[in-house]
């Protein structure tokens, strides 16, 4: 019966397709590109676009999800919630490269793998992929407790992704810069990083142990009867809306709870934001996309080490963006979340320069510089949007906050990058291709790409300024709910913030 | 082990399904190979570096709490209008018209992706079609 039940509220539902057709695109996008690549199948270059637009975007649709129903599930530690989760999603990168190496860097297992581990991922997921809401406590002691023990849950899962990152760049990098002493011990290496990313499962343990309430039976009764609805279930009813009305009173101060895509839109602070995501992307895209070109024409051998250098840059950012943004706010003191930004925008330029200037001894370090920056932004610019325009019209509002994406790669990784390497670049006798060794191939690009970091961070100091009156609504509702806030689950303060006080 | 599902549970759910959804950062180990195999310039490269950014924009009802796209959210309103349930009738036409304006942005990603939009608009209109008569 609990099996049937499990099917009808996990599987036939609305979110059971909608999760696993981007994955059908994901594993046939990469499949034909393996098929291109083979030689099996002979297509000019549109066609490859587009299985490239297939394999990499059915995958980026995966984001989304987790981390919307994260969010709604956790609005009392949201800036955590982000951090923690988009940390784990650039890990990715380094994680797959590990793979790449497991199967030595052979192309087609690569492929195949890409096609077809994701979607083994999403399948596995979606039973437990649910939102449950920020359930309340009954006393206020046990909310306290709670509060705590949600708090110290978050800096647990924060430390497994910090060892887990250190880990693939430590291995990685071993692996890549000394491959004769380091790659026989791959298989070892992989196995080790299997076991640390299933300790992502102990969360609900961990909780647990650390005093927060276990599971209500009612709520569990309820999500397998598809009462609640979710990010892909059905329509809510006039009743349900009314409770999430309730909730977003509770959850966002100022007429955040109610704001739509369209009225954001005539919005300075919301164009501040977007305008600091465009150039953020711009400068994270460009490196992205052209780490292998990058590389190459400073004299790198494997750029496989570069790749993880990357990834695990982004994800630190990305928790110390997360981390830092919190207890500013948590601090009363006049540094709020959007004045964070100017420091990580402060990196990026730094990176870019060093990108720009430096030479093959460097780039690891300009790498981590820079992604570290990008990672952080990317952690932040979410949690302000989402504390500013809440969780109703969320999803929308980010989406359209995607195009950014589009905008950045185009304008700068393909028309400015692009244009200046080719105008560089000389004919390789021995490959038959255009290829641009030396400092000059991507100077100019990096040092456009500073000069526009510096900008974003003034924008950030724009947008702070514009959002002064917000913030101290909000840190005087947080103060109020939380004490000591982010600060007092670090030491074992009291008080700490009920999810229902907000 | 669904009977204990709790937040903690989707979020160890989540965590695993990013650790699976950021393959956009693992481009740089496949330019390489494909620039080399099957001689493309760097523009190209950087091309398909666009192109699987351009894809990754998650479309809007794909994001949405409510789970609709525009033409959904058309006919709901209309349906609610003939309830006489809706309540805020502008802002609810704003946000129609927003949402099909979003659509018209993400059409020229390709052509899979505007035949899935296509078959999901159809879907919807099928489903909000049965609510109307249900309502009347």
């Amino acid at each position: 019966m609990r099996v049937r039940a499990c099917v009808r509220a996990c599987v036939l539902r609305r979110g059971a397709a909608s999760l696993t057709r981007p994955q059908a695109l994901n594993a046939s996008g990469f499949l034909a590109i393996l098929a291109v690549y083979s030689g099996r199948l002979r297509c000019g270059y549109a066609p490859m676009v587009l299985f490239t637009a297939l394999g990499f975007g059915g995958n980026g649709a995966m984001l989304l999800p987790g981390l919307v129903t994260s969010l709604g599930n956790f609005p009392e530690v949201r800036g955590m919630v982000t951090g923690l989760l988009k940390s784990v999603f650039f890990l990715c990168a380094s994680l797959y490269t590990e793979l790449d190496l497991a199967v030595e860097q052979d192309a087609p297992h690569f492929l195949i793998l890409l096609a077809l581990l994701p979607a083994a991922a999403a399948l596995a997921c979606i039973p437990f992929l649910k939102p449950l809401g920020c359930r309340r406590a009954g006393s206020a002691a046990a909310a306290a407790q709670e509060g705590l023990a949600t708090r110290r849950t978050f800096f647990a899962a924060s430390a497994l992704t910090i060892g887990l990152a250190l880990y693939m760049a430590i291995t990685v990098l071993l692996q890549t810069e000394a491959p004769s002493t380091f790659l026989p011990f791959v298989p070892l290496a992989f196995t080790l990083m299997l076991l640390l990313l299933a300790l992502y499962a102990a969360l609900p343990a961990v909780y647990a142990a650390l005093g927060g309430r276990a599971a209500a039976p009612q709520d569990t009764q309820a999500l397998l009867a598809g009462e609640r609805g979710g990010v892909y279930g059905s329509v809510p009813g006039a009743e349900q809306r009314a409770t999430e009305d309730a909730e977003d009173e509770e959850h966002y101060v100022g007429d955040a709870a109610n704001i739509t895509l369209l009225q954001c839109l005539g919005r300075a602070d919301y164009w501040c934001i977007y305008s600091m995501y465009v150039i953020n992307l711009a400068v994270g895209l460009t490196l992205s996309n052209n780490l292998e070109a990058v590389a190459t024409s400073k004299g790198a051998g494997l750029v496989a080490g570069y790749v993880a250098i990357s990834s695990v840059a982004t994800c630190l950012g990305t928790l110390l963006g997360a981390h830092a943004s919190e207890a500013a706010l948590d601090a009363h003191i006049a540094l709020q979340r959007p004045w964070c930004v100017a420091p990580a925008f402060g990196l990026v330029a730094l990176g870019c320069v060093m990108v720009a200037g430096g030479g093959r001894g460097l780039l690891y370090a300009a790498v981590f510089v820079t992604m570290l920056g990008y990672g952080a932004n990317l952690s932040i610019l979410p949690a302000v949007l989402h504390e500013r325009y809440g969780q109703r019209h969320f999803g929308s509002i980010w989406a359209f906050s995607q195009t950014a994406m589009v905008l950045a790669s185009s304008l700068f990784a393909t028309a400015l990058a692009a244009r200046i390497y080719e105008a560089h670049a000389q004919l390789d006798p021995a490959t038959g291709l255009q290829t641009c060794v030396g400092g000059g191939c991507f100077r100019t690009t990096f040092l456009v790409l500073a000069l526009l970091a510096a900008l974003g961070g003034a924008i950030g100091g724009a947008l702070a300024t514009l959002l002064t009156a917000f913030y101290a609504q909000l840190a005087a509702a947080r103060s109020k709910a939380e004490p000591g806030g982010y600060f007092a689950a670090l030491t074992g303060g009291k008080g700490p913030r009920r999810c229902d006080d907000l | 082990m669904i009977a204990g599902l709790t937040r903690w549970g989707a979020l160890s759910a989540s965590a695993f399904l990013e650790a699976n959804a950021g393959l956009q950062y693992v481009f740089g180990d496949v330019s390489g190979s494909l620039r080399t195999r099957l001689g493309y310039t760097q523009r190209q490269i950087d091309g398909l570096g666009t192109a699987k950014a351009r894809a990754h924009r998650p479309r809007r009802w794909e994001a949405s709490r409510a789970g609709s796209p525009g033409l959904l959210r058309l006919l709901r309103l209309l349906s609610q209008r003939a309830s006489g349930s809706v309540q805020d009738c502008g802002t609810a036409v704003v946000d129609v018209l927003a949402g099909f304006l979003f659509d018209a942005m993400g059409a020229p990603t390709t052509l899979s992706f505007v035949a899935v939009r296509a078959c999901a608009c159809v879907r919807a209109c099928v489903r909000a079609c049965c609510a109307v008569e249900r309502l009347r």
